[in-house]
């Protein structure tokens, strides 16, 4: 289901070959129909283009702020485990300052120093979410390096470097894929919410998001087009989220 | 003994750290952000091309050509005496403007997280008493579907439903029980989702343990065994996760009174966002990193209050 998803926004619009910013007047709020299996949005707009080119967006983004979310924090994590114990007490301090103000919040603020675009959204929310990835890296790195394996290394001489590359990160591979997924869903639905209230990509350009804010004007008359994006994030996430349980269980990573 | 008050101890002055911390990070948004403080209240205050002098003493006023850190100072001394500054966009000073707004988000927060626990804390049992029955299997399901809807999405979805076809509550939301309660409801469903769960996983945990093991070999009834022994471990354990849940509740609300256009501090912070009046936005970071470490703080002081094992420390310390 969640494969089907991801094809569907990959390679669907080859397929539908419909411009999702074409407007036709003549055919405004149209429902569904053969030509249109979705209907047609306020400005006459083909609602199944856009909802597939809207999904590359979201999900797009939402991979890159896990991406760079994963990064960021395993280098945190990295330097909190590693490093001396004055830099672990302030970067802890740190993620719990920022964990101290909700992520949200922190998001809009940053967004309105930032000029408003959709790339400077994904940064705001790479640079909110970071705390909780280096936290559990921190920890996680910390369970490793506990490891009689890594006395053996240290024992015969292995440099502290790479004994993390070699040694520390291709055990934690397995647990990076899971948190990562597990926080997936979560960052689609920050995202999209973030664009719902208007940062973000603007209007012309469809994001699942920002489909229903557009939406809300109409919702009474069309519940349709509010509907629609909404069930898509809900599915996507779900899925999402599930694959992520089914990971955790599969790799035995326990819960933290 | 001396160990458990050095940890006390220890969660105050970290709490204090990060509350610092916020605070040199609302002042770093308030001032990072593009445009000119002195020209935007200005405008605020009706002048719409103020005099370059104007401009200038604005700047001098607020202390804007001093260095960094003596502005900061300044601005931590202005809030310690009640002054947080003025709106860029309606010259208004932010605190009142907080004062107007922040009983009301206070009030629907409140009745989410009374919805929300009186909710998730039986469910949670009952799924944990009952393993596998229909009412665990039903509340998974509630659980894993709750975690993956929008919070307002779902609002809107309850607007079309309860306000325009029912017509059983209005659309916008206000400060009455009728204006709150479908965005109190939306905004304890993701934590009936979290907080049941995690009710069950720590009850299971609690009623594995041994001692609950000898206290049914020694024929304790198993209401007994429930309320009297396995409970309190339960209430201990969940003090910290419903004290963070408190924390996610503020998130929630940023996004729940956009959608339901309820006159409370998120949408102001979100408005305050979308127009880049900073000042607003500050306090709404100060407001909730404030809330976050007082909360953390009573966590503690509720877990060493609640914990038997750290009161029976304390009473040997002060016998």
């Amino acid at each position: 289901m969640l494969l089907l998803m991801v094809v569907a926004v990959s390679i669907g619009p080859l397929f539908w070959q419909v411009d999702p910013l074409a407007q036709n007047v003549a055919e405004r709020l149209a429902p569904p129909s053969l030509s249109n299996p979705l209907g047609t949005d306020q400005f006459g707009r083909d609602v199944l283009a856009r909802i597939l080119i809207g999904g590359r967006w979201s999900l797009l983004g939402a991979a890159l702020v896990c991406v760079g979310t994963s990064c960021l924090g395993l280098f945190i994590g990295a330097c909190c485990a590693l490093g001396p114990r004055w830099l672990d007490y302030l970067l802890s301090r740190i993620t719990e300052t920022l964990q101290a103000i909700p992520a949200v919040l922190l998001a809009l603020a940053l967004s309105a120093i930032l000029s408003r675009s959709f790339g400077n959204l994904l940064l705001a929310l790479v640079l909110t979410n970071w705390t909780w990835y280096a936290r559990m890296y921190r920890a996680l790195i910390m369970k490793e390096l506990a490891m009689p394996y890594i006395e053996g290394a240290q024992v015969i001489g292995v440099k502290p470097l790479a004994i993390l590359t070699r040694h520390v990160l291709p055990n934690l591979f397995g647990a990076i894929v899971v948190v990562a997924t597990t926080n997936f869903g979560s960052v689609i639905l920050n995202l999209s919410a973030l664009s719902f209230i208007g940062f973000g990509l603007n209007p012309p350009t469809p994001e699942w998001g920002n489909l229903i804010n557009e939406s809300r004007t109409f919702f009474q008359r069309e519940p349709r087009l509010m509907i629609i994006p909404g069930l898509c994030i809900a599915t996507t996430v779900l899925w999402i989220n599930l694959l992520g349980n089914a990971l955790r269980d599969r790799l035995d990573i326990d819960r933290m | 003994m001396s160990s458990l008050l050095r940890q006390i101890a220890g969660r105050l002055l970290s709490g204090l750290i990060v509350l610092w911390m916020v605070s040199v990070l609302a002042f770093l948004i308030i001032h990072a952000a593009p445009g000119d403080p002195a020209r935007m209240l200005l405008n605020a205050n009706g002048l719409d091309a103020p005099p370059v002098e104007a401009v200038e003493a604005k700047r001098r006023e607020l202390g804007l050509d001093q260095p960094l850190l003596k502005q900061y100072s300044n601005w931590i001394g202005g809030i310690v005496q009640g002054n947080f500054g003025s709106s860029y966009h309606s010259g208004k000073p932010v605190w009142l403007m907080y004062r107007e707004r922040l009983p009301a988000t206070l009030l629907m927060a409140g009745l989410a997280l009374m919805l929300s626990l009186s909710i998730a804390i039986p469910l949670g049992l009952l799924s944990a008493i009952k393993r596998h029955s229909l009412l665990d299997h039903a509340a998974q399901l509630l659980a894993v579907i709750g975690a993956a809807i929008p919070g307002f999405w779902i609002g809107l979805v309850l607007i079309l439903v309860f306000a325009a076809k029912l017509r059983w509550l209005p659309a916008l939301g206000s400060a009455t029980f009728k204006g709150m309660l479908l965005p109190a409801i939306i905004l304890a469903l993701p934590n009936i989702a979290l907080t049941s769960r995690l009710v069950r996983a720590t009850t299971l945990d609690v009623l594995n343990q041994q001692y609950i093991v000898t206290a049914r070999a020694k024929g304790r009834s198993e209401h007994g065994l429930l309320f009297a022994h396995a409970l309190p471990n339960v209430a201990a354990s969940l003090i910290t996760p419903i004290s963070l849940e408190i924390a996610f509740l503020l998130t929630g609300t940023v996004i729940i009174e956009h959608v339901f256009a309820y006159p409370g501090i998120g949408r102001m912070a979100v408005e305050a966002a979308l127009i880049g009046d900073m000042p607003v936005l500050g306090l709404a970071v100060l407001i909730a990193g404030g809330i976050y470490v007082i909360a953390n703080w009573c966590a503690d002081l509720g877990m060493a209050a609640l914990d038997p094992r750290l009161r029976q420390h304390r009473q040997s310390s002060t016998g």
